[in-house]
């Protein structure tokens, strides 16, 4: 044997054993683990937003505000069915097989940031309808610096993950069952339904201008217009106040810039986002849309959307101000009013440097991101709510905070202490009477 | 069926099975791989010819306690030999191996194999032995938990590794080859695992983690030349 191989061999052969005893005591620690993990609830851990957010002293929110948005409007664009006024364009945008983008946001009045600070986000969307894929590459520039996300959504293994080089960490969210997934593509976002949701309501026409040296002609759909169908980001429930214009190149026939522009009721949070740089039909390599997770990424929390359960999670993000603001509930269930409402009384109980809070606590700070989805989505499914917390606290117990229906002659009602009554439809006209306060 | 046919047999079922796997990974509902298109009377020994680590994964990721013991029996020594090699300190080795289990476990729901299972503990493992290194040039004096936290608090009971006489003399060689060279020769023959594998994990090129398997397994050679020689 040559003296390579001799030592190569020893190396090979340069055995260690393992105490059996210790073995047996490592496995049955692994078999405890095992357990521990069936018994955690699927959906009880979510995207650790707030975890993020806590740890960099509430100045992260605009990166965890991108996760969602970049998610949320990813998952909006694979409904392709049409009918539409605007059977061109409509038909234009079904023929597309893929298509990128860039989204450009400015968001003001950020719960975090210093006042008058503007949040400024850009994504670079890479969309391929025929792997069902989606990658955001999105970088944020917040008050302590620049973060950068990668977020992929594939839509046949229902998952979406999202990728925090500096940090190297990353968040896995799992997307429900059928009709979960099914609900997710009737709410749209992307320049298709934008279009189509835009053509159903009463919109304006813009005429005609150039943009970037192409003639397009625009429509323009406002508030309270807007329903959910124009996708989470825009009127899903993050402000009171939106309005989008959609502006589509003559010739091509296929949109060429989107606008919206948002801003809450107090006018303290606003938001300006545009979409441009449209390329569609590009060839895109399979493996630019497959995440690849390096070995020492840590996974920071998995998740689950579903819906079902809607009413119920909004008392739970409603509980919160109980515990956490003196029973002073949000003038809204807007996601910018309910987080910029929140985030000060969670900075006074969280300083920096105190311990973190529990999982179960950051499981239901992480609800606030979504309760502005939530309201939406009980809206769309006909459960007729109403939400008076911009009259009603916690020192009004008996007043009607917030209802919906649970079924067709069926109120669940939610009073200022958030004791909970399922009532009929006359009897909650006269508690919202007793409660002097009137539907919004 | 002679043997050659039963390891065809068994050859084609794992293929089946790993395509099904592949396609249905994500649909618990779907159950077990269906066994109708393989002849009953091999199911057994098919099952002895598939258990790999791709099956085992698919059963530990629906929860198969047996499918884990499995894993952990199949690698646990060589990534404690791995571990100890890379350290030459057994006790901060032990901790990493079942540090990198636990994680496994807590991540059995996400966990997605998309190579060798071997090869991604072996890189997990060597990926918190680097953060070792890293610390211990950093500071004379090191702990575990000053570097990450330990997945678990569970204490071993005893001494975990037990070395032979060689791997004594080997660990110490090894002591004398700058980290990078350690690690590509311990990866390369412990491991298992590519230059090209090695060479994205040190972040450098597979040639370039081939130069320095080379230049470390040259010395050691020299090192051990006598201990060879016997």
């Amino acid at each position: 044997m040559r003296p390579a191989e001799k030592t190569r061999q020893f190396i090979k052969n340069a055995s260690i054993n393992s105490n059996p005893e210790v073995n047996e005591a490592v496995l049955k620690n692994l078999f405890d683990e095992l357990d521990k993990s069936k018994d955690i609830p699927r959906d009880a851990p979510e995207p650790n937003i707030w975890r993020i957010i806590m740890k960099g002293r509430l100045s992260k929110l605009a990166a965890a505000a991108v996760i969602i948005f970049a998610a949320l409007l990813a998952l909006n664009f694979f409904d392709k069915t049409s009918g539409i006024v605007w059977a061109d364009v409509v038909k234009r945008l079904e023929d597309i097989k893929t298509v990128a983008y860039k989204i450009t946001t400015d968001i003001k009045g950020m719960p975090g940031t210093p006042e008058g600070y503007t949040t400024h986000i850009t994504q670079d969307v890479t969309l391929s309808y025929e792997q069902g894929a989606v990658r955001i590459d999105s970088s944020l520039q917040v008050p302590s610096g620049t973060r950068k996300l990668h977020t992929y959504i594939l839509f046949e293994d229902r998952v979406l993950v999202t990728l925090m080089p500096a940090a190297k960490k990353y968040v896995e969210v799992t997307i429900g069952d059928d009709e979960q997934m099914a609900k997710m593509e009737e709410e749209k976002g992307d320049p298709v339904t934008l279009l189509k949701a835009m053509l159903e309501h009463d919109y304006t026409e813009l005429g005609r201008k150039t943009i970037d040296g192409v003639k397009a002609w625009g429509i323009e759909v406002s508030d309270p217009k807007l329903g959910i169908k124009m996708g989470p980001l825009i009127s899903g429930g993050m402000f009171e106040e939106t309005t989008v214009q959609l502006w589509v190149d003559e010739r091509h026939k296929l949109p060429i810039r989107i606008k919206a522009t948002g801003s809450s009721k107090d006018g303290q949070a606003s938001m300006e986002t545009v979409y441009d740089n449209f390329q569609w039909d590009i060839k895109i390599e399979p493996a630019l849309l497959k995440p690849e997770i390096p070995d020492d990424y840590e996974l920071l929390t998995q998740g689950k959307w579903e819906t079902g359960n809607e009413g119920e999670e909004i008392i739970d993000v409603l509980r919160l101000f109980v515990e956490y603001a003196d029973g002073k509930y949000p003038a809204s269930l807007k996601t910018m009013t309910v987080a910029k409402a929140i985030a000060p009384a969670l900075k006074k109980r969280f300083p920096p440097g105190s311990p973190e809070p529990s999982k179960e606590l950051l499981a239901r700070f992480m609800k606030v991101d979504r309760v502005g989805m939530m309201y939406t989505t009980l809206e769309k499914d006909g459960k007729d709510p109403a939400y008076y917390g911009d009259k009603v606290s916690a020192e009004s117990p008996e007043a009607v905070l917030f209802r919906w229906k649970i079924d067709e002659d069926t109120y669940r009602v939610v009073f200022g202490n958030l004791r909970t009554e399922d009532v009929s439809a006359e009897k909650l006209a006269e508690l919202e009477a007793l409660s002097n306060i009137k539907e919004k | 069926m002679d043997l050659q046919s039963l390891v065809a047999s068994g050859k084609k079922a794992k293929r089946e099975t790993e395509d099904y796997i592949n396609h249905h990974i994500h649909d618990q509902t779907k159950g077990w791989p269906v066994l109708s298109r393989i002849a009953k009377d091999f199911a057994s020994k098919w099952e002895s010819l598939v258990l790999e680590d791709k099956l085992l994964v698919w059963k530990f990721k629906h929860g198969s306690k047996d499918a884990l013991r499995h894993i952990y029996e199949k690698y646990r020594d060589d990534l404690l030999r791995i571990a100890a090699g890379l350290l030459n300190d057994t006790s901060t080795a032990e901790d990493i191996v079942q540090d990198v289990f636990v994680v496994f476990v807590r991540s059995a729901k996400q966990f997605h194999l998309t190579g060798s299972l071997k090869g991604y503990l072996a890189r997990c493992v060597a990926n918190r032995a680097r953060n070792v290194n890293l610390s211990r040039r950093r500071r004379q004096t090191v702990r575990m938990d000053d570097i990450e936290p330990i997945a678990s608090d569970f204490k071993r009971p005893d001494q975990w590794i037990i070395c032979s006489e060689e791997f004594t003399k080997l660990s110490s060689a090894m002591t004398d080859l700058p980290y990078e060279q350690r690690e590509a020769v311990i990866l390369h023959i412990h491991g298992g695992m590519k230059f090209r594998e090695i060479g994205k994990l040190q972040d450098v090129s597979g040639k370039t983690a081939q130069s320095r398997f080379r230049y470390g397994f040259n010395k050691l050679r020299s090192i051990l030349g006598i201990e060879v020689a016997k």
